[in-house]
C-alpha cells in the first residue's frame, strides 16, 4: 500500500514538472541565504530605492553638526534623527538592523555599520522650522510621512483647524523635498565624488 | 478621520500633467467616473472600492460645497469587503449535516454538499453587511500636491491608479528619483564607496 502511495506521488511530482525522467528535481532549490540576498538586492533597486538611502544616510550626516541642513522660504531648516532607525544592506552577512534610543542614530556602532554597507532606510526625525516643530517617519522607498505629530494648531474653529491642519501637512511635505532637492542637487555635481563622499566616508570611520 | 486629529501617515504625489482651466468641475467629473459602488449581495463580489465625499461616505455627488475646503479637495477612498467569515459556514455546514444524516439515513453526497455550501453562503451573504473602510485623499489646489491618507499600499497605489485614470494625468511619487529628468537618472549608479558589492 506505502509503495503504491509512494508511485502515485513520484508520478505526480512528474507530472507536475517538479522532477523530470530520471527522477531528479528539475530546479535546483535555492539556499535560504541566498533567496534573502535576492530579495535584499531587488529591494534595493525597486524604484531606485539606493538612491532613497543614500539621501538619508547624506542627511543623518549632515544633521549631526546641528548646524540647519537647508533654508526653507529664507528661514532655516534643522533636522534631528532622534529615534529607532532601520539600517539596510543589499549584500553581506547582514541585510537588516534597527538600533532604538534617542541618541543612537549617531552613535558609533551606527557609523561602523554604515560603513560596512548598511545604509538608512527608515528613520525617524525632527524637523524644526520657523519655530514650529514637525516629527515623523520617513522610507527610503516612497519617502511617505509616517507617524507625523505636527505642530500644535492655533485655530479653534473646526473648518479653521482643518485647513491650518492641512496647511502643516503640506508644510512638511514641502520642507522634505526641498531637502531632497538639495540631496540631489550636491548628489548630481561634482561635489558629490570629490567632497561629499570622502568626508562621509571619514565620518562613518570614527567609529 | 486622520485628516481632522491624530498622527498622520501618508503617501505624497504631485500632479503632473496639463490640468484644465476649469480645475474644480475637472475634479468633480473625474472623480464621479470611479464613484463608490456598493457590492451587490446577490453576486460573488467580495469587494468593491471607489471615491465618496469624505463626511458621508456613501454618497458620491461631489457637490463643490462638500467637495472643496479652502484651496483643498478633500474626499474618500471607500473600500468595502464582504465576505462571509469561514467559521459561521463551517458552523452552518455542520448543523445542515447533521439534520440531513437524521432524515436521510445517510450522510450528504458531494454534490449536495457543494449545493448547500452555495445556498448558505447566499444566505449568509445577505444577512451580513459589509466591512467598510475609508481611506482620505486631499489635493492641493495650488501646489498641485495630491495625499492619500493612508499606510497600506495596497490601498495607496489602488487610489493612485485610480485617480491617474479618471482624470488622465500622473501622480508622481515623491521619491529622489523623481527631482530628476529621465536623462540624468538612467545615468545614475549607486554609489560605490556606500555600497560595497551592490549589485
Amino acid at each position: 500500500m506505502a509503495a503504491r502511495k509512494s508511485k502515485v506521488s513520484e508520478e505526480t511530482a512528474f507530472l507536475r514538472g517538479d522532477v523530470g525522467v530520471d527522477g531528479q528535481a528539475t530546479e535546483e532549490e535555492r539556499d535560504e541565504g541566498a533567496k534573502e540576498l535576492a530579495d535584499a538586492q531587488e529591494a534595493l533597486l525597486r524604484g531606485r530605492t539606493w538612491l532613497g538611502r543614500e539621501c538619508l544616510t547624506w542627511l543623518l550626516w549632515k544633521s549631526e553638526s546641528t548646524e540647519p541642513v537647508i533654508h526653507f522660504d529664507g528661514k532655516p531648516v534643522t533636522v534631528v534623527f532622534n529615534g529607532k532607525l532601520g539600517l539596510r544592506a543589499a549584500s553581506g552577512d547582514v541585510t537588516e538592523a534597527t538600533v532604538k534610543g534617542v541618541t543612537s542614530p549617531y552613535s558609533k556602532l551606527v557609523k561602523h555599520a554604515l560603513g560596512r554597507g548598511l545604509l538608512v532606510h527608515t528613520a525617524k526625525v525632527q524637523v524644526t522650522w520657523n519655530e514650529q516643530v514637525f516629527d515623523y517617519a520617513l522610507d527610503a522607498e516612497f519617502f511617505d510621512i509616517r507617524s507625523a505629530k505636527l505642530p500644535a494648531l492655533l485655530n479653534e474653529e473646526e473648518d479653521d483647524k482643518l485647513t491650518e491642519r492641512l496647511d502643516l501637512t503640506t508644510r512638511a511635505s514641502v520642507i522634505t523635498d526641498a531637502v531632497i532637492s538639495a540631496f540631489v542637487k550636491e548628489r548630481t555635481s561634482k561635489v558629490w565624488a570629490a567632497k561629499t563622499v570622502p568626508a562621509l566616508v571619514e565620518w562613518m570611520k570614527e567609529s | 478621520m486622520p485628516i481632522r486629529r491624530g498622527s498622520v501617515n501618508l503617501a505624497r504625489f504631485r500632479l503632473e500633467g496639463d490640468l484644465p482651466k476649469d480645475v474644480k468641475r475637472w475634479l468633480q467629473k473625474g472623480l464621479a467616473k470611479a464613484a463608490f459602488e456598493p457590492i451587490d449581495p446577490k453576486s460573488d463580489d467580495e469587494r468593491a472600492a471607489g471615491f465618496v465625499e469624505l463626511e458621508q461616505n456613501d454618497k458620491t455627488e461631489f457637490a463643490a460645497g462638500n467637495l472643496f475646503h479652502g484651496l483643498h479637495a478633500l474626499f474618500g477612498w471607500r473600500v468595502d469587503r464582504l465576505k462571509v467569515p469561514t467559521n459561521a459556514m463551517r458552523a452552518g455546514m455542520l448543523e445542515w449535516g447533521q439534520a440531513f444524516e437524521q432524515k436521510n439515513g445517510r450522510p450528504p453526497g458531494r454534490r449536495e454538499r457543494a449545493e448547500q455550501k452555495e445556498t448558505l453562503k447566499k444566505a449568509l451573504r445577505a444577512k451580513q453587511g459589509p466591512v467598510t473602510k475609508v481611506f482620505e485623499v486631499s489635493v492641493d489646489l495650488t501646489s498641485r500636491d495630491v495625499f492619500v491618507w493612508a499606510t497600506s499600499r495596497t490601498v495607496v497605489e489602488e487610489a493612485q491608479g485610480s485617480l491617474e485614470s479618471v482624470l488622465e494625468v500622473k501622480l508622481i511619487p515623491r521619491v529622489p528619483a523623481a527631482f530628476l529628468s529621465p536623462g540624468v537618472i538612467d545615468s545614475l549608479l549607486p554609489t560605490k564607496e556606500l555600497f560595497p558589492e551592490a549589485p
